[in-house]
């Protein structure tokens, strides 16, 4: 049987006119391409808003910072998007900094796991180009830089430009990276490749040219880079729609649900009761009372985690063991780590030994799981 | 660049007295830690360790 497709036009993401082949479906995964984890920054399971480097608002993003005396700043998950998306991630400056420094350096950040990589042959004669994609805005115009670092064997960076050029205006970005021949990224767990979207950068950083594939040189990591963001409070930065895939061209980002965002996120995080709890007390199943003072508490994870992971606690008294009668923890300590399964040890007084006990996160505590590349 | 301000660093021993983690305070979080490469907070721990800039004390005796 033989069918036709009949279209009237073809769009692209950015709402010009495409054609078949610039859709890019002969030589990309019709599903999922997009190896960017959370790239419509749907998922913050820390929370929505964080005055911290590091990973602190949505999931799998982190904000980095580097050589800055005054500079303080929010990132958070927020509800200003472009048409067809419904968050993004902000940095707001709060206190700005009042003169560049040439060790300046702020980045949003997001590690790809490198055995999630390896189709694009980084090392081999096959090695395949790739495009990134996202919408971004800005209250600074100029020249931004986004830069792409590999650790495996020797260290490989490439930068590119793209520019901001309306201020408080969301706009469209497609930059392709041509393949690296040189150096193979390793088919593990460990991180492959990260993204670093430069906002504010010092002298130092620009001081090489590294738009091709090169041995890291943290001298070029911000080549080209002229912004001077974070130089006045209420400068900032959104970022949404973040697409990688194989290939020269940009497809349409390719939106996943919340569910399966979440499931991804939670092979590197996973929050129990943080930023989000529907009564008082939390609880994280069944434990036993190993002696008087001791109480073990296994928790199953599924998905698995990249790696063994860290236990986070909001403090040492965060839980409640019952066992008949309730007593708050003085301790919480990892018995045991696997990326399946985590055994808390944790510690009180009066237990019964032998028996089974509820283990429960009191109010507004919360513990968390962090296998973060 | 270091991301991690680690303020304190304790071992953690089971039943049997053999460490099985590290309780630490990390960019101001309270944290337990295993004792597993490619756990960031533990490579980043015996990075520390082992430039001299950051001492792990013995767990407390039971």
């Amino acid at each position: 049987m033989s069918s036709i497709i009949k279209v009237d036009t073809i769009q692209l993401a950015d709402g010009t006119a495409g054609t078949i082949e610039n859709l890019g479906l002969a030589t990309g995964a019709l599903s999922h391409r997009n190896l960017i984890i959370n790239g419509a920054m749907q998922v913050a399971q820390r929370g929505t808003s964080s005055t911290s480097t590091g990973y602190g608002s949505v999931d799998r993003f982190k904000l980095l910072k580097e050589g800055l005396g005054e500079f303080a700043f929010t990132q958070s998950q927020d509800t200003t998007s472009p048409d067809l998306f419904s968050h993004s991630f902000k940095i707001d400056t709060t206190t700005p900094e009042s003169a560049s420094g040439s060790g300046d350096l702020i980045r949003v950040a997001q590690n790809i796991e490198a055995q999630n990589l390896q189709h694009l042959g980084f090392g081999t004669s096959a090695a395949k180009s790739f495009t990134v994609s996202f919408w971004v805005r800005s209250s600074v115009t100029g020249t931004y830089a986004i830069h792409f670092y590999r650790p495996d064997n020797t260290a490989r960076n490439i930068t590119a430009n793209y520019s901001v050029s309306s201020a408080d205006t969301w706009e469209y970005k497609t930059i392709t990276i041509v393949g690296d021949t040189s150096q193979v990224v390793n088919n593990d767990n460990g991180e492959g490749m990260t993204l670093y979207w430069v906002l504010r950068a010092g002298s130092t950083f620009t001081a090489s040219d590294a738009s091709s594939w090169e041995n890291w040189d943290y001298t070029g990591l911000a080549y080209g880079h002229t912004a001077d963001w974070g130089s006045a409070t209420g400068n900032d930065f959104y970022l949404t729609g973040v697409q990688l895939e194989v290939g020269s061209v940009a497809t349409p980002f390719e939106h996943r649900s919340y569910s399966e965002e979440l499931a991804r996120c939670q092979r590197y995080y996973r929050s129990y009761s943080r930023g989000v709890r529907d009564d008082n007390i939390g609880n994280l199943g069944t434990g036993y009372d190993v002696n008087t003072t001791l109480c073990d508490i296994t928790l199953l994870l599924s998905p698995r985690m990249r790696t063994a992971p860290t236990l986070e606690y909001s403090s040492a008294a965060a839980i409640s063991i019952y066992d008949g009668s309730g007593h708050t923890t003085t301790a919480i300590v990892l018995d045991g780590s696997k990326t399946e399964q985590v055994l808390i040890r944790n510690t009180t007084s009066g237990l019964t030994s032998n028996v089974a006990a509820t283990v429960n996160l009191i109010n507004s505590n919360y513990i968390a799981l962090d296998a973060e590349l | 660049m270091n991301e991690m301000n680690i303020t304190s660093a304790q071992y953690n021993v089971n039943l049997e007295g053999a460490n099985v983690s590290i309780n630490a305070t990390i960019n101001g979080i309270e944290m337990s830690i295993p004792l597993c490469e490619g756990n960031r907070h533990y490579d980043e721990i015996m990075r520390q360790v082992e430039a001299g800039t950051l001492t792990i004390q013995e767990a407390d005796s039971e």
